[in-house]
């Protein structure tokens, strides 16, 4: 039995390889596309969102790069994650987009956590600091903010980042570093 | 190159990332824990990047509203995936290229004829020219088009116009 024969398993999509729902989802078979969407939609969303900055954005731009993911199912190389080829697609959009609306800086549409779920029952300190790791993030050059959302926040291999950004896993190496410098040092007040 | 050597805490600070992402080798990470245990200088500052990379994890997720796989559905219906076998699409666009190059050929031929008919005596007609470009076949493959076959038409609905240039996804590079 070949592995685009697997049947697939709506109820559980996760027990379903990423490579044979991709290959469903673009075949249009029922259920395929909401369980590719429930598996990668809200990770790539989130990361989208660091390198915009705009809920609103990240969201048209998620939906692009499914879309991109799903026209160019027969391109993906199943020897990297499917969540590692979606967040290349989706950064090389973001950049692409951020370099068409220079003015991005200049925006009054707010951010913050929208977009994000609503926490789960947290201190009102450990929100705040939170939230200024948000705004520390968007400080950083979008080269660090990426390795380093990639790397702490969705636990991508140095192999994975080099991947998804077009870099050496050196670079990755001394990105992760000064990043977490530079957000220690921004986060300063609130280490103790 | 480096005149002096790195002090024990310069060394420290250096592989604190690498010991935290677990990327250090034993050695490595065992000097690293010895110095650590006499220093509470590079103790702490390992503790606070540590603070900040936890935090970076346990940010709350984010959620996509609802209705994503509904508007991917309707794309998908309006202009479908071409093809979801690998190979299939280098293939299409070969052979798209060689019937587009044998119909200018014909095209070409036709007006060359039509001309000839046309401008000079039936005895003078000139040799028909343009079966080059059947003949001499280009030494590097068709290059991939910018609008695929299989973009939306003009006239289709374009939920994500502001995307519509953008270019296609790039494979990631070769595992080392
Ligand atoms: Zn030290």
């Amino acid at each position: 039995m070949s592995a685009q024969d697997l049947p697939i398993d709506h109820g559980s999509p996760h027990d379903v390889d990423d490579a044979v729902l991709l290959r469903a989802a673009a075949r249009q078979e029922p259920g395929a596309v909401e369980a590719l969407v429930a598996r990668h939609g809200d990770r790539v969303c989130g990361f989208l969102t660091r390198i915009v900055h705009d809920a609103a954005w990240a969201e048209d731009l998620t939906q692009e790069t499914l879309l991109r993911a799903l026209r160019e199912a027969a391109d993906y190389d199943a020897r990297w994650s499917l969540r590692t080829w979606l967040f290349r697609i989706g950064r090389n959009l973001a950049l692409d987009l951020l370099r068409r609306e220079q003015s991005l800086r200049a925006r009054s549409r707010a951010v913050g956590f929208v977009g994000s779920a609503p926490p789960a029952v947290v201190t009102a300190e450990h929100q705040e600091f939170q939230q200024a790791l948000e705004q520390a993030l968007q400080q950083l050059p979008e080269g660090f903010r990426s390795v380093f959302v990639l790397g702490c926040g969705e636990n991508l291999s140095y192999e994975e980042i080099a991947a998804v950004l077009g870099i050496s896993v050196k670079t990755v190496s001394s990105r992760l570093h000064r990043a977490r410098l530079q957000l220690r040092t921004l986060l300063g007040r609130y280490q103790r | 190159m480096r005149l002096w050597p790195d002090s024990p805490c310069t060394r420290a600070r250096r592989d604190a990332s690498a010991m935290l992402d677990g990327r250090l080798d034993a050695a490595a990470r065992a000097t690293l824990q010895h110095h650590l245990h006499g220093c509470p200088d590079c103790t702490n500052e390992l503790q606070q990047l540590a603070r900040v990379s936890r935090a970076m994890h346990n940010l709350p997720p984010f959620r996509l509203a609802d209705g994503m796989a509904s508007r991917l559905r309707r794309q998908l219906a309006t202009a479908p995936v071409a093809s979801a076998t690998p190979g299939q699409n280098a293939m299409r666009q070969r052979l798209d290229f060689w019937v587009s190059a044998a119909a200018a050929a014909i095209l070409v031929f036709a007006l060359g004829y039509w001309c000839g008919r046309k401008g000079a005596a039936p005895e003078e007609r000139p040799a028909p020219a343009p079966d080059t470009a059947v003949e001499s076949p280009p030494t590097i493959p068709p290059p991939r088009p910018v609008a695929p076959s299989h973009a939306v038409p003009e006239a289709a609905p374009a939920p994500n116009a502001r995307f519509a240039n953008f270019p296609g996804p790039v494979a990631p590079p070769e595992r080392r």
